[in-house]
């Protein structure tokens, strides 16, 4: 989930410093709009369009054009700029990668299970995440368990853990393989013996659309919620419903938020990108409200955001959605800020 | 035990799929003389036919028979097509033929039924 981080660098700065005032801004965005993963970019996509729209085609009343590129969800392509690496170029609205996970290893600690049993796939998000968890999660690990990327059938690893018999269970599985491991451990019958903790990415709206049932109680962490209650969160998730006809997920809140931190800084220096030192404190300044409530840039220009534990309920309409229980970081800041020397 | 028994029980019915996928390849290859390396997209396109009409239907039943209809249609048009050609030529125009084929089916299901994977429940 590396390319959610730079999906949202405002890769258009440096070109759009030559653009004129009276010429729209130009903003490039590389996301990822192909493979599995390509609904998370339109998502961000969307949000970023609709921030545009409702401002009619400007941001922070300056006239901006959105360049879309596809990065085909190749992480190759990106590079670490949150710890050592930080850059004063370099701005990141979305989270670290493993803050839903330190939320959950919190979480799991205030709720007293001492074993946990851990699993994620083998590749370096994979042990991201883990670490992440273990970083807040203070009782005993019963197993980290690194299955194969892209693996289907959880069917082994499923009855080593009722053989195992941990208190809880962790697990980062973005895409269809949380699909299939979610709807396997509620087959398997633990869903209800052992509890199951995940990051949002396998919880969101789109992802339970194909889980179903089986998520039904299953607590997440994450740093944004639909029902999250400020205004702007508000006014963008009833927004985005009207012009989408479905419920945002986090990564569309993200590319609205993106676009909303933009026009803040834009309007700041009247759309003149020459200005670029204090469009760039501008934008370090965050001055905007971000649809997640508390929202400030660390050092190492990444979000300092509260954190949240969700949990998937069923509505009346038998839709299966998030409903968020719990507060349970405030102001939290990453773990790399350390790291970077700005 | 119990675990014993859970990944007996797993390991078989991998390899149970697993056989009867090879089975059917080898089974093209003895009889027909055909090396075709698109059966597992046979496979797949039976799979998503399968899925989707069990879910339009609910039944599971009438998506199996989909399925076993689903990968007998492709099947023949493939071979009217594109193998009936190839019967008489070495094994190499085979391979490169049937390994386009694969390429042609995976970008085929991605028009039809889209980038994320269908599910399916565990017949009631």
């Amino acid at each position: 989930m590396k390319k959610l981080l730079m999906a949202l660098i405002p890769a258009g700065l440096l070109a759009a410093s030559l653009a004129m005032a009276a010429e729209p801004v130009k903003i490039g965005m590389v996301t990822t709009l192909s493979t599995k993963a390509g609904y998370l970019g339109e998502e961000i996509r969307d949000g970023f369009k609709l921030a545009i729209a409702q401002e009619n085609g400007t941001l922070g009343g300056v006239p901006v054009e959105l360049i879309v590129e596809d990065d085909e969800a190749k992480p190759e392509k990106g590079k670490q700029l949150a710890g050592k690496g930080c850059h004063p170029n370099y701005f990141s609205v979305a989270y670290q990668n493993d803050n839903p996970d330190e939320v959950v290893g919190q979480y799991v600690t205030e709720a007293g299970h001492k074993t946990t049993y851990l699993l994620a796939p083998n590749y370096p998000a994979g042990k991201d995440h883990l670490a992440g968890f273990k970083r807040y999660y203070k009782g005993q690990i019963a197993a980290e368990v690194y299955t194969k990327l892209d693996q289907s059938d959880y069917a082994a690893e499923i009855a080593a853990i009722r053989a195992a018999k941990p208190e809880a269970v962790y697990f980062f599985l973005p895409g269809g393989m949380g699909i299939n491991f979610v709807k396997q451990y509620s087959q398997a019958g633990l869903i209800g013996t052992i509890p199951l903790y995940g990051p949002a990415f396998s919880f969101d709206e789109r992802i339970l659309k194909a889980v179903g049932a089986a998520a039904l109680g299953v607590k997440n962490g994450s740093h944004w919620a639909h029902d999250l209650d400020n205004p702007a969160n508000r006014q963008f998730v009833a927004a985005y419903r009207q012009v989408y006809g479905n419920t945002p997920t986090l990564y569309a809140s993200q590319g609205y938020d993106t676009a909303r931190l933009l026009a803040g800084a834009l309007k700041a220096v009247g759309g003149d990108l020459t200005r670029i030192d204090e469009f760039r404190a501008a934008l370090k300044k965050a001055e905007f409200e971000s649809t997640r409530g508390n929202f400030a840039f660390g050092n190492n220009q990444h979000p300092i955001h509260d954190m949240y534990i969700r949990e998937v309920i069923k509505t009346p309409s038998g839709d299966y959605t998030n409903k968020t229980v719990k507060k349970v970081f405030t102001n939290h800041v990453d773990a790399f800020a350390g790291e970077c020397a700005m | 035990m119990l675990l014993v028994i859970e990944q007996i029980l797993n390991g078989l019915q991998l390899g149970i799929t697993l056989f009867l996928m090879s089975a059917g390849l080898t089974l093209v290859f003895g009889i027909m003389q055909v090396i075709n390396l698109a059966h597992g997209s046979f496979y797949m396109i039976g799979a998503y036919v399968g899925a989707t009409v069990a879910a339009r239907t609910g039944s599971f039943l009438l998506g199996v028979a989909a399925a076993l209809a689903g990968a007998a249609i492709a099947g023949m048009i493939v071979e009217v097509i594109v193998l009936r050609r190839l019967y008489r030529r070495e094994h190499l125009d085979q391979v490169l033929a049937t390994f386009g084929l694969i390429l042609f089916f995976n970008e085929l299901t991605r028009i039809v039924w889209g980038r994320q994977p269908l599910m399916m429940d565990v017949p009631a």
